[in-house]
């Protein structure tokens, strides 16, 4: 039995050690992916709550053995996140200004790039930002994050493509492109 | 794998082979190891991995462990929740599926005694005095029909 099986078997019984080790074990990478996506730290806690309290409502709708623990809660995250992108105002980039990070004692540097990192992954449509987080910062297979988006895995290559092809038009210079 | 199709996994997916199909990842670092192009291709993409890598947000240890605590605790029942758990187990569908109609069953009857406990009144009479009682209303009939 897997350690998804096991804690889903016990969620289901409404464990509530079983959903404490869950949100445990999950919650640095749904936050991580809902704060790329979002941009919003106060609005990211909201929406990671809402996610692991919609696993909690619906534990019985999940089958470990149909998808991993960690898609299933992607895919909330990634539902979450499009109804906050249709409900919310657009960005401003004193938003992206707030974005926390791992501590006080950053270089001034580093902020610069996390700053431009953020605001290139921004200005991407929302379903290749959605295809890039998941693929390349969470990990999430190809299949995976395809049936999360629910396109084709081409569809999925095509949407990747693209927005690796946006971010490296903002954020390497054409000399840095020419050394690469 | 050709050169086209590494491209097209490169310009799609990066540098990073963990996220590569896992279909096509062996022959993808076959083609690597032989192909120059392929190569310079890998380095490319490694150039936005890496400035891609440098945005990682995260919330600090603190309001972490916060967020955890307040999740797990918007689950939790409260006292009536839980005597409500404790009537109703959904642990075990057999002693749900015999619990439950008992349960219903014998909620009338728990409601009859409750009602009953409440209006429970001192007002009431001893043998003697129902006797008596009955005595006078006999006296009482008789003594109507006798004047009629």
């Amino acid at each position: 039995m897997t350690d998804d099986e096991r804690l889903s078997t016990l969620l289901s019984t409404g464990d509530i050690d079983a959903f404490r080790s869950i949100v445990d074990q999950h919650i640095g990478p749904i936050t991580s992916y809902v704060m790329r996506m979002t941009n919003q730290p106060a609005d990211t806690e909201d929406l990671v709550q809402e996610t692991f309290l919609r696993l909690w409502s619906h534990r019985d709708a999940y089958d470990p053995e149909k998808s991993k623990l960690t898609t299933w809660l992607h895919r909330i995250a990634h539902n979450l996140v499009v109804d906050f992108h249709r409900k919310k105002k657009p960005e401003t980039t004193d938003d992206l200004a707030e974005i926390p990070t791992t501590g006080p004692d950053r270089e001034a540097e580093t902020r610069s790039l996390e700053h431009k990192v953020a605001a290139a992954l921004s200005s991407l449509p929302e379903r290749q930002r959605s295809a890039i987080v998941m693929n390349h910062y969470q990990g999430i297979s190809n299949r995976d994050t395809a049936e999360i988006l629910g396109i084709s895995v081409e569809a999925l290559e095509s949407l990747l493509a693209r927005g690796r092809r946006s971010l490296r038009q903002a954020l390497m210079s054409e000399r840095e492109e020419y050394q690469a | 794998m050709n050169i086209e199709r590494f491209k097209q996994i490169i310009d799609s997916y990066g540098s990073n082979e963990s996220v590569w199909p896992i279909e096509e990842r062996d022959a993808a670092r076959e083609f690597l190891a032989s192909s120059p192009d392929a190569q310079a291709m890998l380095r490319k993409a490694g150039r936005l991995d890496e400035l891609l890598d440098g945005y990682q947000p995260q919330l600090d240890h603190q309001r972490r462990s916060s967020l955890v605590d307040s999740i797990v605790a918007k689950v939790q029942p409260g006292s009536l929740g839980k005597l409500v758990e404790w009537l109703t187990p959904d642990s075990d569908a057999i002693v749900a599926s015999i619990w439950r109609p008992v349960l219903a069953m014998s909620t009338p009857l728990v409601l009859g005694i409750a009602i009953g406990i409440t209006f429970e009144t001192d007002d009431y009479f001893t043998a003697d005095e129902e006797r008596y009682l009955m005595a006078i209303s006999i006296d009482t009939a008789e003594g109507d029909s006798f004047y009629e």
